[in-house]
């Protein structure tokens, strides 16, 4: 006969994503205490000998379950080594004889105090590191504690989908559990940098920590649910609960499932035209996921980040090593660098050093202006070589922020025909065939892409600020941030005018703001002309369904469609009712 | 006395993580091969550098100066040897 139990929840750390459905399996700790009594002057002896011997038969366990991980795991092997020091330390074993001696108290007892000794010191420690190293002198203790009872612990072996409950799991215990095929981990104790968390997210197993008193509202084989990332952790799930949470388990696999299964697909729509997706970086670490995900290249490489929160402005060498590490990673496919956009917002401490004073930095000395000026030029000059230099390697393009107008387009080609000049007669080799594009982030460019389009070689339409200087509106304040509005029929009768000016010179035209990761958006920019897009790397799997949903002609009739609509909200109202349709269409394609 | 009877140097923790568990190990497995008494200071604490447990209760994240302080037979080799050690950022590389 079993006891109805009632579901119960509790909230928890969530350490490692992933929701986990099993049996409890709990590994039993609060039920060892240490016995306290008095020994008499004869026994000190006895005791500290009793001490000594279960340090030994401790250092064995421990040297054992080391013997198995060989350096297969060596976080966990470097901290059981730290554990067999500790047994050994004259900071602990020393106060713990010094107890059973002055005090004439047991070896439970004394060991017990000099524990609490040290923990306390733990305990006061900033380092949010360090103070969870007090759970490591607590590990040992235990350990020594069974050997002192002669209630050693066998090798956990939890039945292969439980879920693990403890009050905390020592770095031995998850050595173990780590290979056993476990659904779940949940403990009382531990935080973000625990073991616990560190082993679960290595392995990919959902885990809570930080449920304060879980071990007794648990009991072996009671059902749980866990979800590693909310951190929620239901006992005793009634059937409603356990269908709500496989249908969200199902959605997260999918959902994984679906963008692997997208990787390798080409982003064409239904009736084959071809869009190519790249991704925007800030550093060349954030490629390969990038890749990973599906993109076909780098669209925009901000290099910003190299002077940001740095004492020296790059050298030539740096900007050089970068540009090459970005082809390496790509490994054939192109990557837009561009220079750097640096003024307003974004400083550099040379910037800050000049203490320009302007009243109003967004429309001050920054991008391509800084660039171009005393201040900035021999920086621009030391990227341009390096960033030259690496053309030599691989398909890389430069691109130019913030290009007003066609006398600024002139003035940085001149520049940076100079730098060819000086390259060349270094015999420094690059592409001589380099090619140069700028980005159209203001009205003024966007106005005259059709001069534009007639000198560079490619646009980079940067959505962000464009709808900033169209709109007049600074999209982070609260106030007025409901004007930022990426389908104001203004903004897209400029995208089409920007498509169309590009298309006549037949120069490639990307767009690469944040409007370009909303799948939503996507059917409307391929109507508007655009077929290239640069988006953050999460957003590309998303985009790519959309876009292999629908097809040019309806795309361009949609556009068709909302060009007729004055207002913002028309205009998403329309986009938002075609997209449901193509959702819709797709759902009775699939059954 | 030798000459070899003492020997003390300051030395900057310069890795990342600093003076954690993984580090102190290596530490007092340096430091337990040598004969002579090593103690390691911080400030006006000090400390006894073959016990894991008390270094890492001294605390010596990333940029802490320390200084360690030999007596006894072979202190010189010893303290060159730590301090090594120390400056290879235990090894870590970062």
């Amino acid at each position: 006969m079993t006891e109805i139990r009632h579901e119960v929840r509790r909230q928890g750390l969530g350490v490692s994503a992933g929701i986990a459905f099993g049996r409890a399996y709990l590994i039993g700790r609060d039920t060892l205490k240490a016995p306290r009594h008095h020994i008499e002057p004869d026994d000190v002896d006895t005791e500290t000998a009793r001490l000594y011997k279960a340090i030994a038969s401790s250092d064995k366990q421990l040297a054992k379950i080391k013997e198995k991980l060989a350096s297969e795991n060596e976080s966990d092997y470097h901290i059981i080594t730290a554990h067999q020091m500790m047994l050994h330390d004259e900071h602990l074993v020393g106060a713990a004889v010094g107890y059973i001696r002055d005090e004439l108290i047991n070896a439970e007892w004394g060991l017990r105090r000099a524990v609490d000794d040290i923990a306390g010191l733990f305990d006061r420690m900033e380092d949010v590191y360090l103070r969870e190293r007090r759970s490591d002198v607590e590990f040992v203790f235990e350990r020594v504690l069974r050997s002192l009872l002669g209630r050693e612990t066998g090798p956990v072996q939890p039945p292969p989908d439980a879920i693990v409950v403890a009050y905390d799991l020592s770095p031995a215990d998850t050595a173990q559990l780590h290979k056993a095929a476990i659904a779940g981990l949940i403990t009382d104790a531990g935080g973000k940098t625990s073991h616990t968390a560190i082993i679960a997210r290595a392995h990919e197993i959902p885990a809570v920590v930080g449920l304060e008193t879980i071990t007794e509202i648990v009991e072996t084989d009671d059902l749980l649910l866990i979800d590693g990332g909310s951190g929620m952790v239901i006992v005793n799930p009634t059937a409603a609960t356990v269908a709500e949470f496989r249908d969200e388990q199902r959605r997260q696999v999918a959902a994984g499932a679906a963008l692997h299964s997208m990787r390798d697909l080409p982003a064409n729509t239904l009736d084959g035209t071809e869009i190519a997706l790249y991704c925007n970086i800030d550093g060349h670490d954030e490629i390969d996921t990038a890749l990973a995900y599906g993109a076909m290249g780098v669209g925009l490489y901000r290099t910003e980040y190299l002077f940001m929160g740095q004492a020296e402005p790059p050298n030539e060498e740096r900007h050089y090593q970068t540009a090459l590490e970005v082809l390496k990673r790509l490994a054939g496919r192109p990557a837009t660098i561009r220079t750097f956009d640096l003024g307003a917002d974004k400083l550099a401490p040379f910037l800050e050093a000049a203490e320009l004073e302007e009243a109003n930095p967004a429309l001050g000395l920054r991008s391509i202006r800084l660039c171009l000026s005393q201040l900035g030029r021999p920086l621009f000059r030391v990227q341009l070589r390096g960033l030259l230099r690496a053309s030599a390697h691989g398909p890389l393009k430069i691109m130019f922020p913030m290009i007003s107008g066609v006398a600024e387009l002139r003035a940085t080609k001149v520049f940076v025909d100079e730098v060819k000049l000086e390259l060349r007669q270094e015999g420094i080799a690059f592409d001589e065939d380099v090619k140069l594009g700028i980005m159209i982030e203001m009205p003024s460019a966007a106005l005259s892409a059709d001069f534009l389009a007639e000198e560079c070689d490619f646009f980079s339409i940067g959505t962000n600020d464009l709808i900033q200087y169209t709109m007049a509106v600074d999209r982070v304040n609260e106030y007025v941030s409901y004007l930022y509005e990426p389908l104001h029929p203004a903004l897209m009768r400029l995208i089409g005018d920007i498509a169309r000016s590009a298309a006549v010179t037949k120069i490639p035209v990307t767009v690469c703001g944040e409007m370009a990761g909303e799948p939503m958006i996507a059917p409307v920019l391929i109507g508007l002309g655009i077929r290239e897009l640069s988006m953050s790397a999460v957003s590309v799997a998303e985009v790519k369904a959309m876009i292999r949903a629908t097809t040019l002609g309806e795309a361009e009739a949609l556009v068709q469609r909302l060009k007729k609509l004055p207002t913002a909200a028309e205009v998403r109202a329309m986009v938002a009712e075609y997209v449901f349709g193509l959702t819709a269409q797709q759902r009775k394609g699939r059954v | 006395m030798a000459a070899d009877d003492r020997a003390d140097k300051t030395l900057l923790i310069q890795n990342e993580l600093g003076l954690h568990a993984r580090a102190a190990t290596k530490f007092v497995q340096l430091a337990s091969k040598f004969p002579c008494e090593i103690n390691v200071l911080k400030g006006t604490n000090e400390v006894n550098g073959k016990s894991i447990l008390s270094l890492l209760t001294l605390m010596a994240p990333k940029g802490t100066t320390i200084s360690i302080k030999a007596r006894g037979e072979r202190s010189e080799e010893a303290v060159a040897a730590l301090a090594a050690l120390v400056d290879d950022k235990f090894g870590e590389g970062k």
